[in-house]
C-alpha cells in the first residue's frame, strides 16, 4: 500500500467516525471496502501527490460528510478527475494552474499551503471564490477553477454508488411492481391546491 | 451487375422499422418466405444497454478523452449501437432555399422503433376523414373501422398499456393494465378535471404482464434505449427475431436500395442495392416487393425508379410520390411546482410518463381557429439516476458550496422543477410541404440521387400551438405552479429542432423546422384512383399492383397521434391482404 492510499483510506475511516454516531451501516461497509481496495490501487495518474492532496481536500470540502453520509472524498471523487486528467492535456492544464492558484492565494494569505491551512482558512478562500458576485480581478481565475472543480466534483459524487444511493436509497432499478408511496402522494396534495 | 440469378424471393421488404417488421412478422407467420432488406447493420440484444448506469463506463459519460470538460461534448453511455444516424457525407439530403426541414433516420435492424418514445396511439374517427368531417386536408379510402380490427391484432401481440375512457379523441383499445401515476401526474390528472380536461393513463408499448414470452417491465425508465428484456415494443426484438425463428426470413443487411427494376410490362422484377460492404451494385429478384424504408426513403426509391414505362418513376403518373409530407406540431411548456419541494424520493423511473392527456376539444372546433387537435405528453417530476450534469440546476442558482449546496441539490431532486408540457398537434396537408429528387443533381455516396425536402407550416399549426401555451399555462397555475421562464418553445423535447425562422414574431410560438418531431409521413398517399393518390386502399400501387407501401408513406392526412401505432395496423392489414392476394394468384 502506498503511503498516499494509506493515509487516504485511514483518512476517510478516521474523518467519518469522527463525524457522528449515527453512521450508516453501508458507510461503514463502504470504507471497509475501500480500505481493502486501497492496498492494491490508487495512485494518481495525472497530478503529483501534493496536487492530489489539495484537490482531495477540495473536493471534501465541496460535497462534505452529511450526518454520516459519506461525500466527495469518501467516494474517491479525486480519483475520477484524476483520472480525467490523464487523458485531457487542457483539463490537466487548467487543475495544476487552479490548484497551484489556491496553494499561492492561501501562502500569500495565510502563509500556508492550500492543503495544511485550518478549515478555517480554507472556507474563507472558497466563500470568496464560490459565489460569482464575489468575483473580482483579482480572483477571477481562482472562481473560474471553482466553477469547473465544483462541477467536476458534484458529477463524480452523483454517479458514484455512494452519491446515488445517497440521492435516492429506494431509486435503483428493477423492480417487479411499480409501485408510488402514499407518503410522497400525500405530500405534495397536502400541501396542493386540491387539499 | 451481381444478380443473384438462381432465386426469385416472393417478397422483398426494403426497410424494418415498425411498417417493415410488422409485415416480415405477419408474412412469416402465414408461411410467406420472405426477404428483409435494411440498409443497416444487424442489431443484437446485447446492444441494447437497457440497465447500463454511468459506472459502466471508467469515464462515466465524460468521453474516452474527457471531452465534456473541454469542448462539451460528452460520451452518450448508452445507446451508440442501437442509433445509427447514417453519415452526413455518405447519405446527404438538401432542404430548399427557404424552407427548415430535418430528416431523422437511423439504419439499423428495427430502425427508429429501438430508440423510440413507445407512444402508441389509435388515431381517431376523424383523422381518417379530416375533409369530410373537419373540412380541411383530405379524407383517407379507408375509415377508423377498416384499421380497427389490425389496432386489435397489433395490441394483442405487442402490448399497450391503457384505461378505457369512451373519448372519441383516444379509442379504446386491449389495454395492459397501466402503472400507477406518480404524485406530480396525480396533480396534472386533478388541475385537468377543474379545468374540465380529462387526463388518462398513457398508451406506451410497455408489457406489465408477460405476453408472448417476454417477460414484464421492470420500470427502469430507460424504454429509449430499447429493452433488453423485449418489455417493450420494437421491431427487431418483437416481431423481426421472432420471424426469423420460422427459417422463412433472410435478412439481408448493409443493403442500400437504389431502384425498383421493371419488365416491359412495367411491373417491378427485381430490387437493385448497393452492397455497402463492397460498395457493389447488386440485385435480387423478387415477386413483390414492399417498401417501408421511411415516407421519404420510399418516395426516394420511387421517384429514382425511371424507365421508359414510368418516366417520372414508379407510381408518379399523377406527380403524387413526395407531396404532402406532414410531421407533428411540436410546443413544449414546462412549470415549476415550488410545494413539491422535499417530497420523500422513491424508484420513480417507471416507463416514461405514466399520465397523458388527450385532445378535449375534438367536437368544439367551431370555438378555435384551427382545425385539428392535440394531445400532451408529460414529463419531469420524477426522481432520476443521476447522471454528469446532475443537480447543476440547484448548484448554479445556490452557487456556494458544502453542506448548503448538497441541501439544495437534494431539495431541487424530483421537487417539480421542470414539469413538462409537450404538445403534439395534428397538422393540415399542404403544397409547400413535400420532397423531390434535388434538381441540381446532389447524390450520395453510391450516387443515388438525393431528396430536397420543402417546409411551411400555416397559420393553422401556428394557432394551434399558440392554444397548447395558453392551455399548458392553465394547467400549470391550476396546479398552483408557476411557469417557468422562457415561455416556452416550438419543437423542443424529444425531436428538437431549431426554430423555423420563417414566421413573423406576431406572439404565435414559432415552430421548429419540418421533420423535428420525427413523425414524418405522407408522401405515398393513399386514396382512391391515380390521379388523387399513389397508393389504393390496401396500400398497393395503382399502377404497379406488385409494389405495396408499409410505413408512414400511405398517410393522407396525419392525426394528432404519434404515427407508429397506425403504422403497424396498417401494415398488419397490408400484409394480410398481400398474402390472400398471392393465395389467389392475383398479385
Amino acid at each position: 500500500m502506498s503511503e498516499i492510499t494509506r493515509r487516504q483510506a485511514l483518512g476517510h475511516l478516521a474523518t467519518a467516525f469522527a463525524a457522528g454516531a449515527a453512521i450508516d451501516h453501508w458507510l461503514a461497509a463502504e470504507l471497509h471496502a475501500q480500505l481493502r481496495a486501497a492496498g492494491t490501487t490508487f495512485t494518481p495518474k495525472a497530478l503529483s501527490a501534493q496536487q492530489f492532496r489539495t484537490l482531495e481536500r477540495l473536493t471534501d470540502l465541496i460535497v462534505p460528510i452529511e450526518n454520516g453520509k459519506p461525500g466527495a472524498l469518501q467516494a474517491g471523487v479525486a480519483g475520477w478527475i484524476d483520472a480525467l486528467l490523464s487523458v485531457n492535456e487542457e483539463l490537466k492544464s487548467r487543475y495544476v494552474t487552479g490548484l497551484a492558484w489556491l496553494d499561492q492565494t492561501m501562502t500569500t494569505e495565510g502563509g500556508t499551503a492550500f492543503v495544511s491551512a485550518t478549515p478555517a482558512q480554507q472556507t474563507a478562500l472558497l466563500d470568496a471564490i464560490a459565489f460569482k458576485e464575489n468575483r473580482t480581478a483579482d480572483n477571477t481565475p481562482g472562481v473560474d477553477f471553482f466553477i469547473l472543480a465544483r462541477r467536476m466534483t458534484v458529477d463524480g459524487f452523483y454517479t458514484s454508488d455512494v452519491g446515488i444511493r445517497d440521492i435516492n436509497p429506494g431509486g435503483r432499478p428493477p423492480h417487479g411492481t411499480f409501485v408510488v408511496p402514499q407518503e410522497a402522494v400525500d405530500y405534495v396534495i397536502s400541501r396542493s391546491p386540491f387539499k | 451487375m451481381a444478380q443473384d440469378r438462381s432465386t426469385v424471393h416472393d417478397v422483398v421488404i426494403i426497410g424494418s422499422g415498425a411498417g417493415g417488421g410488422t409485415v416480415t412478422k405477419v408474412l412469416a407467420d402465414l408461411g410467406v418466405r420472405v426477404l428483409l432488406m435494411e440498409a443497416g447493420p444487424m442489431v443484437t440484444m446485447s446492444g441494447f444497454k437497457t440497465l447500463d448506469s454511468p459506472l459502466d463506463a471508467w469515464h462515466r459519460g465524460a468521453g474516452d478523452a474527457a471531452t465534456l470538460y473541454t469542448t462539451g461534448q460528452g460520451a452518450p453511455l448508452q445507446n451508440t449501437s442501437i442509433v445509427r444516424p447514417p453519415n452526413a457525407t455518405d447519405e446527404p439530403y438538401t432542404v430548399a432555399a427557404g424552407s427548415q426541414f430535418r430528416w431523422s433516420r437511423s439504419r439499423v435492424i428495427g430502425g427508429r422503433t429501438n430508440h423510440y418514445g413507445r407512444i402508441n396511439l389509435r388515431y381517431s374517427d376523424y383523422d381518417f376523414k379530416n375533409k369530410s368531417m373537419k373540412g380541411v386536408g383530405f379524407d383517407w379510402p379507408i375509415a377508423y373501422e377498416d384499421l380497427a380490427p389490425y389496432y386489435d391484432k397489433a395490441e394483442r401481440f405487442i402490448g399497450v398499456t391503457g384505461r378505457a375512457e369512451g373519448l372519441r379523441s383516444a379509442p379504446d383499445g386491449i389495454f395492459q393494465t397501466p402503472a400507477p401515476w406518480r404524485p406530480h401526474e396525480h396533480l396534472i390528472h386533478r388541475a385537468c378535471e377543474k379545468l374540465g380536461i380529462k387526463a388518462t393513463s398513457s398508451r406506451q408499448a410497455v408489457i406489465t404482464s408477460p405476453l408472448n414470452g417476454r417477460p414484464a417491465c421492470i420500470y427502469c425508465g430507460n424504454c429509449g434505449r430499447g429493452c433488453t428484456f423485449r418489455s417493450n415494443y420494437a421491431s427487431s426484438y418483437v416481431q423481426i427475431f421472432p420471424a426469423m425463428e420460422t427459417g422463412r426470413v433472410t435478412v439481408l443487411t448493409n443493403a442500400m436500395a437504389r431502384e425498383l427494376v421493371t419488365d416491359a410490362a412495367g411491373k417491378v422484377t427485381a430490387v437493385s442495392y448497393i452492397d455497402k460492404a463492397t460498395g457493389e451494385e447488386r440485385q435480387v429478384r423478387c415477386r413483390i416487393v414492399v417498401l417501408s424504408a421511411s415516407s421519404g426513403e420510399s418516395a426516394r426509391l420511387l421517384l429514382n425508379s425511371k424507365s421508359s414505362r414510368h418516366p417520372q418513376g414508379v407510381g408518379n403518373s399523377g406527380g403524387l410520390v413526395g407531396k404532402y409530407l406532414t410531421d407533428t406540431v411540436g410546443f413544449n411548456l414546462s412549470g415549476n411546482v415550488p410545494y413539491m419541494r422535499g417530497m420523500p424520493p422513491f424508484a420513480s423511473a417507471g416507463y416514461g410518463a405514466h399520465l397523458y392527456i388527450p385532445w378535449w376539444k375534438a367536437d368544439r372546433h367551431n370555438e378555435l381557429d384551427f382545425p385539428l387537435g392535440y394531445h400532451v405528453e408529460l414529463g419531469g417530476g420524477g426522481f432520476a439516476t443521476p447522471a454528469l450534469g446532475f443537480g447543476a440546476e440547484a448548484y448554479e442558482e445556490s452557487q456556494g458550496y458544502g453542506l448548503p449546496m448538497r441541501k439544495a441539490i437534494r431539495d431541487s431532486y424530483g421537487s417539480g422543477i421542470n414539469i413538462t408540457f409537450t404538445g403534439r398537434g395534428s397538422m393540415v396537408p399542404n403544397e409547400d410541404c413535400y420532397c423531390e429528387i434535388d434538381p441540381d443533381g446532389a447524390k450520395d455516396k453510391w450516387g443515388i440521387p438525393v431528396l430536397r425536402f420543402h417546409w411551411k407550416w400555416s397559420d393553422y399549426e401556428r394557432n394551434e400551438a399558440r392554444h397548447m401555451r395558453e392551455s399548458f399555462t392553465a394547467i400549470i397555475e391550476a396546479m398552483g405552479g408557476t411557469v417557468n421562464a422562457g415561455g416556452g418553445r416550438g419543437g423542443r423535447g424529444r425531436g428538437a429542432a431549431p426554430p423555423d425562422p420563417n414566421q413573423p414574431p406576431d406572439g404565435r410560438p414559432q415552430l421548429g423546422a419540418g421533420g423535428g418531431i420525427i413523425h414524418e409521413v405522407g408522401c405515398v398517399r393513399m386514396g382512391t384512383t391515380p390521379n388523387d393518390s399513389v397508393v389504393n386502399k390496401f396500400c398497393q400501387v395503382h399502377e404497379v399492383p406488385n409494389v405495396f407501401s408499409a410505413d408512414g408513406g400511405p398517410f393522407a392526412s396525419h392525426g394528432d397521434k404519434n404515427p407508429t401505432h397506425t403504422i403497424i395496423a396498417l401494415a398488419w392489414r397490408t400484409a394480410e391482404y398481400l398474402a390472400e392476394e398471392m393465395r389467389k394468384g392475383n398479385v
